[in-house]
């Protein structure tokens, strides 16, 4: 298998895609700016925002329990999952008992996390994604690769192309592209026995999920079919409604630039008595999955905050140069990069740690305020201790530089050296501890000391080094 | 092979609450909730800017809309609305409903043109919806500040006529328009409990998800149209 150096590179070089993604940063760059020019104070919408989700997740057992009671109480079904393939297990479980042949699937980063289409295709049970984006990268095998949009890295030509190999029809523009999955979807919606969704919130307090989409396949797939699946990870859920108005009042916004998606659903328990549409059976499964570890956790606690919007891939320059599949698994970009090793903690998700410049980017425009650089700097150092990501070269090096920077004296005595013997760096880029790392950069020429350049600038120009 | 049924222990629920209180054992106490300054402060914003905002934002929205002032008024404009849509047969929520809902025979209105109906039934109500041009319904609410139409679930107010016929018209009592999101979940209850589905709809169904070219029609509507009844 590749690694996520190997990954980063490949995708970097890959000049279609880059064009691919400059295009789309581009687009959601205004989108953010148009969604935020009518915004008051973002500031203290983000604040609420924090102390809304807050106020649920440093409460959990307790939410998750009242959830439980009240979608109970409105006839739904909750189940707990421990870990991905519980949460198979249940919801393909739930079709095998009902003889469920068709699913229709709306978007959902859990129905990523835990590969429940693989499972479904497993059953033998067919299940087809609904969202535009979703069913284009089920269409071509692929996963996603933004979390909001996530046929993103293909472009219209990919569109067309894959829609003539798979569907036997094609168009040029996306207007036609789009009719052409209407009518494919139009037929499975209509024929489907079980509907799966996501949920971008719970109410614990009245016992609803709330369900976020432009397309209305959401509203198909929970109207049509005889039974509705939601799978959630269990830190979605808030405490009241107005707390939930908190969360929607930045989501939409942060995501798509809207301040309200074109659908925005509540659901509460399955349809009632006397109705004559909707799912008769609803069920929440509420996955943890290694949620409970990071709440263990008082620095990556935070992470749990996350509303999954996408504002911090769209600004992140990591993830504009490589794009969403670089990173390996569901989740790209900031929070991707953190949120992939605190759930899957192995050596080769913790390389995703430095996927990070630094810039900050994704902090300025969490709308949760999450610190994705410092948490990534901890995981780096996370990295080190627990994962092996330093070899004893390494540490020799990191341990001369250390002590040569605390040390005035030593410092320049090294660069002095240096510089009389390899100013080029170029031998010192050859040792092994250091190639890797040189190879995709420019080395530096070792230059006279700036104290003694500064002093001749400043007698060469007098007038200019003082300040005024 | 697995037999049918869960296999997942029976245990997962109390080894999970048991992992996250013992997660919070050193957690610091949440935040309480700060008051926020809402419409009710501020005294009630007014019928006609009410009403102002909320057509300034259906055209935002793309929705086209027409405001009624008696109901022969709203009668032609629902006429007009489905005539445009060439429609044979529409879908619409129950007489009574629809009448306790906008104060407003539309049913009859609708009955009067002499079009196939459709009323989704049965165990598979979708596909008779889909044979529609056009849904119509009323609305539990409309939200000034986003241009958006509420529809609740319940009897005689099937979901799939605002979600699966290529036009939705929705007939709203001008009083029935709040301000904002956080008014409307203000009229909900916890206690009584909220309808089986809400769904608030502001514009035509959509996508973007082929090189952010915005599409008007992804698997709903194409066109939603709104009939305020300016009268009520």
């Amino acid at each position: 298998m590749d690694t996520f150096e190997q990954r980063a590179e490949k995708a970097a070089a890959d000049t279609r895609l880059r064009g691919v993604l400059r295009r789309a940063a581009g687009v959601l760059r205004g989108l953010r700016e148009r969604a935020f020019a009518d915004f008051e104070d973002f500031e203290a919408a983000r604040t609420r925002l924090r102390e809304a989700r807050l106020r649920s997740v440093l409460r959990l057992p307790e939410m998750l329990a009242r959830l439980e009671e009240r979608v109970t109480a409105a006839g739904g079904v909750v189940h707990y999952a421990g870990d991905a393939a519980e949460a198979r297990e249940i919801v393909v479980g739930l079709a095998r008992e009902r003889g469920v042949r068709l699913v229709v699937k709306g978007k959902s980063m859990i129905g990523e996390e835990i590969g429940l289409n693989g499972a479904f295709a497993g059953a033998g049970i067919e299940s087809v994604e609904t969202d535009l984006g979703e069913y284009i990268i089920q269409l071509a095998g692929e996963g996603p690769s933004h979390i909001i949009s996530p046929a993103l890295h293909k472009s219209r030509e990919d569109v067309a192309a894959l829609f003539q190999e798979k569907l036997g029809r094609t168009a040029d523009t996306a207007p036609e592209l789009t009719r052409i999955a209407r009518e494919a979807l139009r037929e499975k919606f209509l024929a489907a026995d079980m509907g799966v969704t996501g949920a971008n919130l719970a109410v614990a307090d009245t016992g609803s999920v709330v369900l976020l989409e432009n397309e209305g396949n959401i509203r198909f797939s929970t109207t049509c079919p005889g039974v509705h699946v939601a799978v959630m990870s269990i830190e979605k859920v808030v405490e009241t409604l107005d707390d939930a108005v908190d969360v929607l009042a930045l989501l939409p916004r942060s995501a798509t630039g809207q301040r309200l998606p074109v659908y925005l659903s509540v659901f509460t328990g399955p349809r009632r008595e006397g109705e004559a549409d909707g799912a008769v059976e609803f069920h929440l499964v509420l996955l943890d999955n290694g949620r409970s570890r990071i709440l263990a956790d008082p620095v990556m606690r935070e992470m749990l905050l996350c509303v999954r919007c996408g504002a911090c891939l769209n600004v992140c320059p990591v993830y504009k140069t490589i794009g969403g599949h670089a990173y390996g698994w569901v989740y790209p970009g900031p929070m991707g990069s953190v949120l992939t090793p605190l759930l899957m903690p192995s050596r080769e998700t913790f390389a995703l740690a430095h996927a990070c410049t630094g810039c900050g980017a994704c902090r300025e425009a969490c709308p949760a305020g999450i610190d994705h650089p410092g948490m990534l700097l901890e995981l780096r150092r996370r990295g080190v201790e627990d994962m092996g990501w330093c070899g004893p070269g390494q540490r020799l090096l990191a341990g001369a530089a250390e002590a040569a920077l605390a040390h005035p004296l030593l410092y320049r005595g090294l660069l002095g050296g240096l510089r009389a013997v390899d100013p080029g760096l170029t031998a010192l880029s050859r040792l092994p501890v250091l190639r890797a790392f040189a190879r995709k950069r420019r080395v530096p020429r070792l230059r006279p000391p700036f104290r003694s350049r500064i002093g001749a600038t400043s007698r060469e120009r007098p007038g200019r080094g003082g300040g005024r | 092979m697995k037999p049918f049924g869960i296999s997942a222990p029976r245990n997962t629920r109390r080894v999970m609450f048991e992992r996250l209180e013992k997660a919070l054992c050193d957690a610091p106490s949440p935040p309480k909730r700060q008051p926020v300054a809402s419409a009710s402060d501020t005294g009630q914003p007014d019928r006609d800017a009410l009403l102002a905002a909320f057509l300034g934002n259906l055209d935002a929205a793309g929705v086209s809309h027409a405001t009624a002032g008696n109901p022969d008024e709203a009668a032609g404009a629902i006429r007009a609305f489905v005539r445009a849509r060439e429609a044979q047969c529409v879908a619409i929520w129950e007489a009574e409903v629809l009448a306790g809902l906008t104060g407003c025979d539309v049913a009859g209105v609708v009955r009067g043109m002499g079009l196939g109906v459709v009323m989704p039934y049965g165990e598979r109500p979708c596909p008779d919806t889909a044979r529609a041009e056009v849904g119509i319904t009323g609305a539990a609410a409309a939200l000034a500040a986003t241009g958006t139409v509420v529809l609740t679930s319940g009897p005689g107010m099937p979901r799939s006529v605002s979600i699966v016929p290529p036009a939705h018209l929705a007939v709203v009592p001008q009083s029935r328009i709040l301000p904002d999101l956080a008014a409307y979940f203000a009229t909900l209850s916890p206690v009584a409990g909220l309808p089986a589905a809400i769904h608030a709809v502001s514009g035509a169904s959509s996508t973007g998800d082929i090189e952010f070219v915005y599409v008007r029609g992804a698997h709903g509507p194409v066109a939603v149209h709104v009939i305020v009844l300016g009268w009520l």
